[in-house]
C-alpha cells in the first residue's frame, strides 16, 4: 500500500514540477498510517513574484483507499498573497466532498488536482497581504528618512533591496542627520559602493538638544569629532559639505564645564579640509565664548551665507572675519555689536544684511551706496542718526535696496538719504520718534508696504501717497497724532490694509468704502480717534448699498460717536461690534415702543421659553384661578397686565402666547400681501419697523445685526437705561456693558438672554442690587411654581459674569457670589 | 441623492461612504477630482483602496478636520523634519494596527495624497524599525527574507567592521 501512495506522489511531482513540495512524509509503521504533507505553491498571474501556498496534510490510514484520508488544509500566506478566508473554506469543503466520492480508489492525485484547479480559478479572490516589501521604493525611502543616519548600517544588512536603497538613494544622505542614539561606536554605514559612486554630503544639521539632555549635546560633538578624526577614510565624502548648522535650542541644559573640551574637539574637527567647501554656516546660541575662534578658522572665500544668532561677538571680530567675495547673506542678530564694520559694506555680493537687536547707534551712509544689497534689517537697534550724503558722494544708479527695516529704534528726524532710495518696496520705520515726513516720499513709485506706526506724526500726505504709489498694499499710520486724512472720494487704490487707529482723526474718509480690496477685510478698526459722526455725509447711505460689506469685526472704541453708525445697517457678516467709550447715552433708546408692540415682537421671535412671574404669596391663589379662566378673561387680564407692565413681564398665559403668535402670523400674511420683503432671520418683525427700514433708526440697525452679531461691547457710554434694541440681538453670546450708569436691568433681559449669554459684564455701573434678586421671582414650569433665589442660575450657558464696582451692598454681593460656587461659571469677580 | 455638502465615495470592493465634502477634500486627490466633477451627486470611485481601509482613512480625516492640530499651523518643517517622537496620542492609537493594515494605510494615504496621514504612518514604521537592535530583528519583525549569500554578508560585515556594535 505504501508503495502505491508513493507512486501517486511521484506522478504528482512529475506533473507539477516543483509546484508541489512533499514535506516529511511520515510513516508510522505500527499503525501503518501515513501522514503526507503536500505544499501546493502557485504563482499568481497578476504579480510575478507573488506566490500562494496551501499546505495539504493527509493522514492516510492503512485501509486506504477503502477509507478516506483525514484531510487538513492550511492557508499559508505566500510572499504577499493569501487566499481569502471565505474562499479557503470552500476549498476545504470541495476537497473533503471529493474524497468522500472517490472512496475505494486511489485519490491523492485527484484531490490535489481538484485543489489546484480551484486555486487556478481564484485569481480575483487573492488578497494582497501588504508587507514592508510590497511598498514602492519612494515610500520606503520616506520611511528611512525618518531614521537617523547612524541606523543605516543596520538597515543595509537586512536584505539586498534595503542595502541597495541605503547605498544609492542620495536623498537619504545629502542632509546628514545625527539623532540622539549616536554613540561613537555606532557610526553610520559607509560602503565602498557609495564612495566609488562619488557620493558626497551636502549639509550637516546638528540640533544639540534632540532630547534635552547633556549626554546628547556631548554625543553630537563627539560624533562630529569622530567624523573628522576619520577623515583619512572619508575626507572625500565631506569635501563637498556645503551647509553646517549648529543650534542649541533655548532652555537646553548645557554643561559649560565640558563645553570647553567639546569646543576644542570641534575646532580640531573644523580644521580638517572639509571646511574649504563650506558655503553656509549657521550658529545659534552655541559656544557663547568661543565663536570668534570658529569664525576666524573658517576658510572664508567660498562663504555664501553666515548666520550668527544670539552669540556674543566683539566688533573687531567682524573686521577679522570677513573677506569673502561671495557672501550673499550675513546675519549677526543679537550679537552685541555697536558698530557696523567697514568690511560689511565693502562686500561686493552682499544681498541680505540682518543686524537685528544690536546696540548700533549711527549708520554710515556707505551702507546705502552698496550696489548689491537688497535687504537691510536693523530692527530693534538704537539708531538715531544716519549720515547724509556728502558732496563727494554719489548715489549709485543701480542701487538695489528694496527692503529697509529700522523699526523700534530712535530716529527723530527723517534721514535725507532715505529719499534717495527710490527702489524701496518695503519701508518699516515703526516705533521711532519721527515728527515729520517729507513730501518726497511720493517718489517711492514701487512702494508696497509702508509702516510708520507709533511715531509722532501730526500729518500724513495720504491723498498724495495713494495717488502716487500704484502698488501700495499695506499702509500703517496708527498710533500717531494725525488729525486729517482727507481723501477725495473717487480715488482707486490697490491698498488692502489700512491701519489708522490711535490717531486724532475726526472724519473717516469715504474712499475706504469704494475700494473693493479694503472692503474685503474681515476687520474694520478706527478705534481711539476723534470721530464724532462716522457717516453723517449723505453719500454714505448710497455707498453702503452699493458695495458689499464683509467685515466680521468692527471696532469703534474710544471715539466720540453720538449715533450708532449707519453702516451697521448694511453689514452682512458682522459678529463682533465694539462701541466702547463713545457718547452713545442718548441715541439708543430714542425710540419708544409701546409695551404691547414690544411684547408682540419678542414673542414672535420665539424667545419666550421661560415664564417667570413676580407675585406675592397671597396673589398666587388668584393667579391660579386666573389660569383656570384664561380663555374667558383673556382680554381682561391683558388690560390689567398692561398697567402692571413695569413690574412684571412673564406671567404670560399659554393661551395668550398662542393668541399672539396667531396674530403675528396674520401680520406676516398681511406683510407678504403688501409685498414687503420679510427676511428669514427677521421674520415677524412689527409693522412699523419694517416700514421704516429705509430711514435711519437704531431698531433697524439692530435688527440687521441680530442675524449675525455674537459679541457687543457698549462699555463706557454713560448709558442710564438698558437699551431695548439690544434685546433684539437673539444670537448674542457676549455682552460687555461695564462703565455705564445703569440702575437696573429690564425683566426682558432675563427672559430673552437666559439661554444665550455666555459672558455678562455689568461691572462699574450704578446698580444698587443684583438685578431680579428681590426674592419675588418664580419659575413657572408646567406644573410647579418654584421660587428662584438666584436668577442668574437660569443662565444656562454662562461662563463669566461680573457685577463688581456697583453700589451693591457687600453682604448681598457675597450671597450672589456664593450661588456660583461649584458651578461652571468662571471669573466671578469679587466686589 | 446625497445630503447637502456631502459626497459619496466608493471603495474598490464597492462599499459606499458618505463624507463631508470638506473632510474628503483633505485628500488632495479627491479635492482635484471634485474640482473636475460637475455633478455634485456623482459617487467618487476610490479604486485602489478597500472599504476597510477607506473607512479608517475617513475616520482619520474626520478626527483631524474636527481637531486641527496647532502644529500644522506653525509648521517648522526643516528643523524637525525627521523626528519621530512627536506623534500625537490619538494618531498613535490610530496607527497601532497590524502591519498589513498599516502598510495599506500608507499606500492609501499615498494614493489619496493625504500628507499628514502618510507622515504619521511612515513615522510609526520608522519607530518600529528603530526599536530593533539588529538586522536580524528587523527581518523577523517585518518578515523579510534574508536574500544575501553568505559571501555577500561577510563582505558587508567586513566593510562595517570598524563600526559594528553588535555581535
Amino acid at each position: 500500500m505504501t508503495n502505491e501512495i508513493f507512486e501517486e506522489v511521484e506522478v504528482l511531482e512529475s506533473i507539477y514540477e516543483g509546484g508541489i513540495e512533499i514535506l516529511q512524509p511520515t510513516i508510522e509503521e505500527k499503525k501503518e498510517d501515513i501522514i503526507l504533507n503536500l505544499l501546493i505553491k502557485m504563482k499568481a498571474n497578476t504579480l510575478d513574484e507573488a506566490v500562494v501556498k496551501i499546505l495539504v496534510s493527509l493522514k492516510i490510514f492503512s485501509t486506504y483507499p477503502e477509507s478516506v484520508p483525514e484531510i487538513k488544509i492550511e492557508n499559508l500566506s505566500g510572499k504577499n498573497l493569501k487566499i481569502q478566508e471565505s474562499e479557503f473554506e470552500d476549498l476545504f469543503e470541495l476537497v473533503t466532498e471529493h474524497a468522500e466520492e472517490m472512496k475505494g480508489s486511489p485519490m491523492i492525485f485527484n484531490l490535489i488536482m481538484v485543489a489546484q484547479d480551484f486555486i487556478d480559478g481564484l485569481d480575483d479572490f487573492l488578497i494582497v497581504v501588504n508587507t514592508i516589501e510590497t511598498l514602492p521604493e519612494d515610500l520606503l525611502v520616506k520611511i528611512f528618512n525618518y531614521i537617523p543616519n547612524e541606523f543605516y548600517q543596520k538597515l543595509s544588512r537586512v536584505c539586498r533591496r534595503w542595502n541597495e536603497l541605503v547605498i544609492s538613494e542620495r536623498s537619504l544622505w545629502s542632509d546628514l542627520w545625527i539623532g540622539d542614539s549616536y554613540t561613537h561606536k555606532n557610526y553610520f554605514y559607509r560602503s565602498s559602493h557609495r564612495r566609488s559612486s562619488g557620493f558626497k554630503f551636502q549639509s550637516i544639521n546638528i540640533l544639540m538638544d534632540w532630547k534635552i539632555s547633556q549626554n546628547n549635546s556631548r554625543g553630537s560633538i563627539a560624533m562630529l569629532d569622530d567624523i573628522f578624526s576619520r577623515t583619512n577614510l572619508i575626507a572625500d565624502e565631506f569635501s563637498d559639505l556645503e551647509n553646517l548648522s549648529l543650534t542649541r535650542k533655548k532652555n537646553t541644559q548645557y554643561d559649560y564645564s565640558t563645553s570647553q573640551t567639546n569646543f576644542m574637539k570641534l575646532m580640531k574637527a573644523l580644521d580638517y579640509s572639509f571646511s574649504k567647501g563650506l558655503k553656509s554656516l549657521s550658529l545659534e546660541s552655541v559656544f557663547q565664548f568661543n565663536v570668534n575662534k570658529i569664525l576666524q578658522r573658517m576658510a572664508k572665500d567660498r562663504f555664501v551665507s553666515l548666520r550668527c544668532v544670539n552669540v556674543k561677538l566683539s566688533d573687531q571680530v567682524v573686521d577679522n572675519l570677513l573677506n569673502p567675495e561671495n557672501l550673499e547673506t550675513l546675519e549677526l542678530s543679537t550679537c552685541g555689536l555697536s558698530l557696523i564694520s567697514d568690511v560689511i559694506f565693502r562686500l561686493p555680493n552682499l544681498k541680505n544684511l540682518v543686524l537685528n537687536n544690536n546696540p548700533i547707534k549711527t549708520l554710515p551712509v556707505e551702507l546705502f551706496l552698496s550696489e548689491s544689497i537688497e535687504l537691510i534689517d536693523l530692527n530693534n537697534t538704537s539708531i538715531y542718526y544716519i549720515e547724509p550724503l556728502t558732496n563727494n558722494e554719489m548715489m549709485p544708479h543701480n542701487n538695489k535696496l528694496i527692503k529697509l527695516l529700522i523699526s523700534d529704534s530712535k530716529l527723530a528726524v527723517w534721514p535725507p538719504i532715505l529719499c534717495r532710495l527710490l527702489k524701496l518696496e518695503t519701508l518699516d520705520l515703526s516705533n521711532n520718534l519721527l515728527e515729520k515726513i517729507p513730501n518726497e516720499i511720493i517718489y517711492y513709485e514701487k512702494m508696497r508696504h509702508f509702516n510708520i506706526s507709533s511715531n509722532r506724526l501730526t500729518e500724513f500726505p495720504i491723498e498724495n501717497v495713494l495717488t502716487s504709489w500704484p502698488d501700495i498694499r499695506y499702509l500703517n499710520i496708527r498710533n500717531n497724532c494725525i488729525s486729517d486724512i482727507h481723501v477725495s472720494n473717487n480715488i482707486h487704490t490697490s491698498l488692502t490694509i489700512f491701519e489708522v487707529q490711535q490717531n486724532k482723526i475726526s472724519h473717516f474718509p469715504l474712499f475706504y468704502f469704494t475700494n473693493a480690496r479694503l472692503l474685503k477685510n474681515k476687520y474694520f478698526n478706527i478705534s481711539n480717534n476723534h470721530v464724532q459722526n462716522f457717516d453723517d455725509s449723505k453719500k454714505y447711505g448710497y455707498l453702503f448699498q452699493n458695495y458689499p460689506i464683509n467685515f466680521q469685526e468692527m471696532n469703534f472704541n474710544g471715539n466720540k460717536l453720538s449715533k450708532i453708525p449707519k453702516i451697521l445697517q448694511h453689514t452682512k457678516k458682522l459678529k463682533e461690534l465694539k462701541l466702547c467709550n463713545n457718547n452713545l447715552q442718548n441715541t439708543i433708546n430714542e425710540y419708544k415702543t409701546t409695551d404691547e408692540e414690544y411684547r408682540q415682537f419678542t414673542s414672535a421671535q420665539g424667545i419666550i421659553r421661560l415664564r417667570i412671574a413676580r407675585k406675592t404669596n397671597t396673589k398666587k391663589q388668584q393667579s391660579k384661578t386666573k389660569n383656570n379662566q384664561t380663555n374667558k378673561t383673556n382680554s381682561n387680564s391683558r388690560k390689567k397686565k398692561k398697567k402692571k407692565r413695569s413690574i412684571f413681564i412673564a406671567d404670560i398665559k399659554k393661551s395668550k402666547v398662542i393668541d399672539e403668535s396667531e396674530k403675528i402670523k396674520e401680520i406676516e400674511k398681511v406683510n407678504i400681501k403688501k409685498g414687503i420683503n420679510v427676511n428669514k432671520d427677521q421674520k415677524l418683525v412689527p409693522k412699523h419697523i419694517l416700514s421704516n427700514q429705509t430711514f435711519y433708526n437704531t431698531e433697524a440697525i439692530f435688527l440687521n445685526l441680530s442675524a449675525t452679531l455674537i459679541t457687543l461691547d457698549l462699555s463706557g457710554n454713560r448709558i442710564k437705561i438698558f437699551p431695548k434694541e439690544v434685546l433684539l440681538l437673539h444670537k448674542l453670546k457676549n455682552l460687555y456693558f461695564s462703565n455705564n450708569n445703569l440702575l437696573y436691568l429690564p425683566f426682558e433681559f432675563l427672559e430673552i438672554f437666559h439661554d444665550k449669554l455666555e459672558i455678562i459684564d455689568f461691572s462699574r455701573n450704578k446698580m444698587k442690587r443684583i438685578p431680579f434678586s428681590n426674592g419675588n421671582l418664580f419659575l413657572v414650569t408646567s406644573k410647579f411654581l418654584t421660587t428662584i433665589e438666584n436668577p442668574f442660575t437660569l443662565f444656562t450657558k454662562l461662563k463669566s459674569i461680573s457685577f463688581t464696582g456697583n453700589k451693591i451692598p457687600s453682604e448681598k454681593y457675597m450671597k450672589f457670589i456664593s450661588f456660583f460656587k461649584n458651578s461652571k461659571v468662571l471669573n466671578i469677580s469679587d466686589n | 441623492m446625497t445630503e447637502l455638502g456631502k459626497i459619496k465615495l466608493v471603495s474598490s470592493d464597492s462599499q459606499e461612504f458618505e463624507v463631508d465634502r470638506e473632510v474628503a477634500a483633505m485628500s488632495q486627490t479627491i479635492k482635484n477630482l471634485l474640482e473636475a466633477i460637475e455633478d455634485e451627486n456623482t459617487a467618487i470611485p476610490i479604486e485602489n483602496v478597500k472599504g476597510e481601509i477607506l473607512e479608517r482613512v475617513i475616520h482619520y480625516c474626520e478626527h483631524h478636520y474636527n481637531h486641527p492640530s496647532p502644529k500644522n499651523l506653525t509648521e517648522n518643517e526643516n528643523e524637525y523634519e525627521r523626528r519621530t517622537d512627536d506623534i500625537e496620542p490619538w494618531d498613535q492609537t490610530f496607527c497601532n494596527v497590524e502591519q498589513p493594515i498599516l502598510f495599506e494605510l500608507i499606500l492609501a494615504a499615498n494614493y489619496l495624497d493625504i500628507k499628514p496621514l502618510l507622515d504619521v504612518c511612515c513615522k510609526t514604521v520608522a519607530n518600529l524599525i528603530k526599536e530593533c537592535r539588529s538586522p536580524e530583528e528587523i527581518r523577523k519583525r517585518f518578515k523579510i527574507k534574508n536574500d544575501f549569500t553568505k559571501e555577500e554578508e561577510e563582505e558587508i560585515r567586513k566593510e562595517n567592521a570598524w563600526c559594528l556594535d553588535e555581535k
